[in-house]
């Protein structure tokens, strides 16, 4: 009787031993090859990088193809993420059906500069705390010597950006200020133009933009609030200035009291305007922007390159060396 | 949904046959005691929709120290439980996944069933989890490109064990455990952590298990069984993991 229920149980186990297939079960659609030929039209149809970057898409097309019609499950997902990272942009992305956003690419400067930055280092320069405003997005303070401080860690919209000004008008009467735009992953134009105009007192024209299929008139920046902060300006920079942070390193490089220092930037002169969801709806972004420098050169992969180099490494920063802005502060203070 | 409902059916019913019994030499002996090491294989499916709608498996090692003991009124559990998977699959790709458990549980005499001429001794109580669950999905070779989850699970629970002595040294022991009250938080790179309250109508921890163990000593106890674990949020974007463990442990009692 024992004996017939060890086996009875050992039975028990062996069928109950696949109890995971019945409760996880597999999808049943498969769309892989039609995200895969919405994926290549749309891009075919809108990025405007393809030359610069000596990309052939119509080649890329009979080397991708058979394999999305081969795929299986996330194999297609991962066929859609390897054709978008040969576009090498950061502002490309693919987003999981569960909303989860991935970038495809950084640049290779993106990824060396984002551990040049430390904001513990940073406070090591001041008497006192930073003080935080614009929900977190701003740090500002004197720095000794009457130096004004601002760390903008964002261009993105939203109502922070009004504290901008008031900001500005508690640094009003530094005798130099530091814009620091380090990691700064970038935003919108308007919020680039509404930091900027604060800094000019005529209206200046923006950056060139070119597009496959937007016909669209960036409007001049104007000067803005109740005075020009016109004392001169140091604005640092490194590979992790990305995108609008680029855009205002690149306006304000052309106001006379103003020096870019630091390293180039990460090379983000697309934009994140250009969306569509695949039959297995998942998103995709990609960029139908070609911004440009006032020179002329795109932004895209050449970034803005700052008027004084100053080069630092992780190392150095931890151990409690800034020297971007030790240059920065020295530049104001009129030393070499 | 369907197994919930059975899964709570089966309990009552269960119930139902439950003579009570008197705290005899018999319950405290049926109790296992001791420390134990368990390593074993888990077969794993799971599915997290944050990340992908498909469906990843494999087999990972699995690892369990736990430490039990039986004092005048009830059984006391410690357990911890640790797997590591790299290569789970759905075709060609690959998911890494870590899954911890830790717990402790308090379950109390309740009762008898008898069952081929002898007595199945149960015991009943709460339990509290903590299972944690980290995936990767690796679509590229670079880790800052993939898309990952970490996701806990703080759970009370209900615990059940069952002792029936086979033969002399041999015995059986069954058990299971479900959550009935969960916080449930889940983190991930672009949007922060989020935490919500998980019942067993939006999600459960759980697991049921059969277990041989034989005395080899007075001191050590040697086991095979086999488990069924379960953990499963549709609070949010559907998460399912189901696994299929089969252990050997050996215990021994001070």
């Amino acid at each position: 009787m024992k004996l017939t229920l060890i086996y009875s149980l050992l039975l028990i186990a062996a069928v109950f031993s696949g109890c995971r297939n019945l409760v996880v079960t597999e999808p049943t659609s498969n769309n892989n090859l039609d995200d895969f030929n919405v994926l290549w039209t749309q891009v075919n149809k809108v990025y405007p990088f393809f030359q610069q970057k000596h990309i052939n898409w119509d080649s890329i097309y009979t080397v991708y193809e058979p394999l999305a019609q081969r795929a299986k499950g996330d194999e297609g997902f991962k066929i859609l993420f390897d054709l978008l990272s040969i576009l090498k942009d950061g502002h490309v992305t693919i987003t999981t059906t569960g909303g989860q956003e991935l970038q495809t690419y950084y640049s290779p400067r993106n990824i060396r500069d984002r551990l040049t930055f430390n904001p513990v280092t940073v406070r090591r320069y001041f008497n006192r705390e930073l003080k935080v405003a614009g929900d977190g997005k701003i740090e500002y303070e004197f720095l000794p010597d009457s130096l004004g401080y601002i760390k903008l860690s964002s261009f993105s919209s939203g109502n922070w950006v009004n504290d901008f000004d008031v900001v500005l008008n508690y640094l009003r009467y530094s005798k130099g200020l530091i814009i620091d735009i380090r990691n700064n992953p970038g935003g919108i134009v308007q919020i680039v133009e509404y930091f900027a105009g604060r800094f000019i007192s005529k209206e200046m024209k923006y950056m060139p933009h070119y597009s496959k299929i937007y016909s669209i008139k960036i409007p001049p920046i104007e000067p803005r609030g109740p005075f020009t902060y016109s004392n001169p300006v140091a604005v640092i920079i490194n590979g992790a200035s990305f995108s609008g942070a680029e855009h205002f390193a690149e306006v304000m490089k052309q106001l006379p009291n103003v020096t870019v220092i630091g390293d180039t930037t990460g090379g983000g002169g697309g934009s994140a305007d250009y969306t569509f969801t695949t039959p297995d709806g998942i998103l995709i972004q990609i960029s139908s922007s070609d911004w440009r420098r006032y020179d002329n050169v795109p932004i895209e992969w050449n970034g803005i390159s700052p008027g004084i180099t100053v080069l630092q490494t992780k190392e150095e920063v931890d151990s409690g060396h800034d020297l971007q802005l030790e240059r920065a502060i020295n530049i104001l203070e009129g030393k070499k | 949904m369907s197994y919930r409902i059975i899964l709570i059916v089966s309990i009552i019913i269960s119930g139902s046959f439950l003579k009570t019994f008197a705290q005899t030499e018999d319950v405290f002996k049926s109790f296992g005691e001791g420390l134990t090491f368990e390593s074993g294989v888990s077969l794993l499916a799971m599915k997290d929709e944050l990340i992908s709608k498909q469906k990843y498996s494999g087999s990972l090692p699995v690892y369990s120290l736990s430490w039990s003991k039986f004092n005048n009124v009830y059984g006391l559990r410690i357990y911890m439980n640790y797997e590591d998977a790299p290569g789970l699959k759905n075709y060609n790709i690959t998911s890494s996944v870590q899954q911890t458990q830790i717990g402790i549980a308090f379950v109390y005499p309740i009762g008898s069933i008898s069952f081929f001429s002898k007595n199945a001794y149960l015991f009943l109580g709460p339990a509290v989890d903590i299972f944690s669950h980290k995936q990767v999905l690796n679509i590229s070779n670079f880790d800052v490109y993939n898309a990952s989850v970490n996701a806990w699970l703080y759970s009370g629970c209900v615990r059940a064990e069952a002792y029936y002595e086979l033969k002399g040294n041999i015995r059986l022991h069954a058990s299971g455990q479900i959550s009935i009250l969960s916080e449930a938080f889940k983190s991930t790179s672009d949007e922060g952590t989020q935490e919500t309250i998980v019942t067993p109508l939006s999600g459960f921890d759980s697991q049921i298990g059969i277990d041989i163990l034989y005395k080899i000593t007075k001191g050590f106890t040697a086991s095979a069984g086999y488990r069924f674990r379960m953990a499963e949020i549709s609070k949010w974007d559907y998460f399912v993991a189901a696994q299929d463990q089969f252990t050997a442990a050996l215990s021994y009692k001070f």
